[in-house]
């Protein structure tokens, strides 16, 4: 679907630059093979989901020509996968976004979206250095160092699915597992926290 | 040789590990910017006193983490391993978010080449963060 945006929006000054909040680089490049017009980077270190209060994936932020954020982080699913499992209809986001590209029509004013944004707490801030930290280990094949900073980063930011799912193959651990299940368990059960927005949602 | 992770830079710097991480001021300015003055630690001309002297100091030395909070950054060492993270406090990006201008950002594409936001200067951006986990 992404590909599809981008071919109808190019045209219009539209620019999808689809970072990879991920290490898995074989995964990265078979995901970018079907979206060739999408610019794919690649971001190991989470710095772009730190900078731009990115706690869950997929996300959008819309940007300007002048390099200002129009539309804070928010969910955003490419289609309706897993509408039953998120409850977001897909084709909400990309109607504003067509709106946004072909007529200049923004949702939400300048305050709103300051209002919407995920504010950082130290605890989040200090998780991911201590992600950081553990994918040096983890490189150095430092098992139980990378498990220790891993989760010191969990223990501080347990609702940052960024950090617990995206740490989830570092540990070996199938992030479409039981332990993944047991995590969105405790999630729903915290009260889902997250993106504010949740364009498109239907619950 | 220990390593400081600051931000996407992995910098090799001088440090004294035992139970603290401690660096040379040298060595603290030259990684962050920060000065160690009389008046505590000044980057250009703004100053940050130093209100704790005996956590942030130690017979001449910086303790890296307890002078964080002071240069608006927070630190995690871990001075038995050798690797230490550094990045801007949450007080800092909060403000950064705030202003609405979208931080930059340099990456490598599939291909290696790098390639940064300020590259699609005059375009409308749609930001995707994605991953296959």
């Amino acid at each position: 679907m992404w590909q599809q945006l981008q071919e109808e929006l190019g045209p219009e000054g539209l620019s999808i630059i689809a970072v990879a909040i991920d290490s898995d680089v074989d995964a990265i490049r078979e995901w970018a093979a079907h979206a060739p017009n999408l610019t794919v980077l690649i971001d190991r270190d989470y710095i772009v989901a730190e900078r731009y209060g990115i706690v869950n994936v997929p996300a959008s932020v819309w940007i300007d020509e002048q390099g200002h954020i129009v539309r804070p982080a928010d969910t955003a699913m490419g289609d309706d996968r897993f509408r039953a499992f998120a409850h977001i209809d897909s084709g909400v986001h990309h109607e504003l976004l067509r709106a946004w590209v072909l007529r200049g029509e923004r949702d939400l004013t300048d305050s709103q979206v300051v209002e919407n944004m995920e504010r950082p707490t130290r605890e989040l801030q200090l998780a991911r250095l201590h992600r950081r930290i553990a994918v040096v280990l983890h490189d150095r094949g430092d098992a139980p160092g990378t498990n220790t900073h891993l989760a010191a980063a969990e223990a501080l930011a347990p609702y940052d699915w960024v950090i617990r799912r995206g740490s989830m193959p570092m540990r070996n651990i199938d992030p479409f597992g039981a332990e993944f299940f047991e995590f969105v368990e405790e999630w729903q059960e915290a009260g889902s926290p997250g993106f504010r927005l949740r364009t498109g949602r239907e619950d | 040789m220990a390593t400081v992770i600051y931000d996407t830079e992995h910098v090799d710097v001088k440090a004294e590990l035992s139970s603290r991480w401690l660096m040379t001021p040298e060595a603290v300015e030259s990684l962050t910017g920060w000065k160690l003055k009389p008046e505590g630690f000044c980057r250009g001309d703004v100053c940050s006193p130093i209100f704790n002297p005996d956590k942030v100091l130690s017979y001449g030395m910086v303790d890296l983490q307890a002078a964080a909070p002071l240069l608006g950054l927070l630190a995690v060492t871990d001075p038995n391993r050798g690797v230490a993270a550094l990045t801007a406090s949450a007080h800092e990006r909060a403000d950064d978010l705030a202003s609405l201008k979208a931080p930059d950002f340099t990456l490598e594409s599939l291909s290696g080449d790098p390639v940064s936001l300020h590259d699609f200067n005059r375009r409308k951006v749609l930001l995707l963060a994605w991953s296959s986990w």
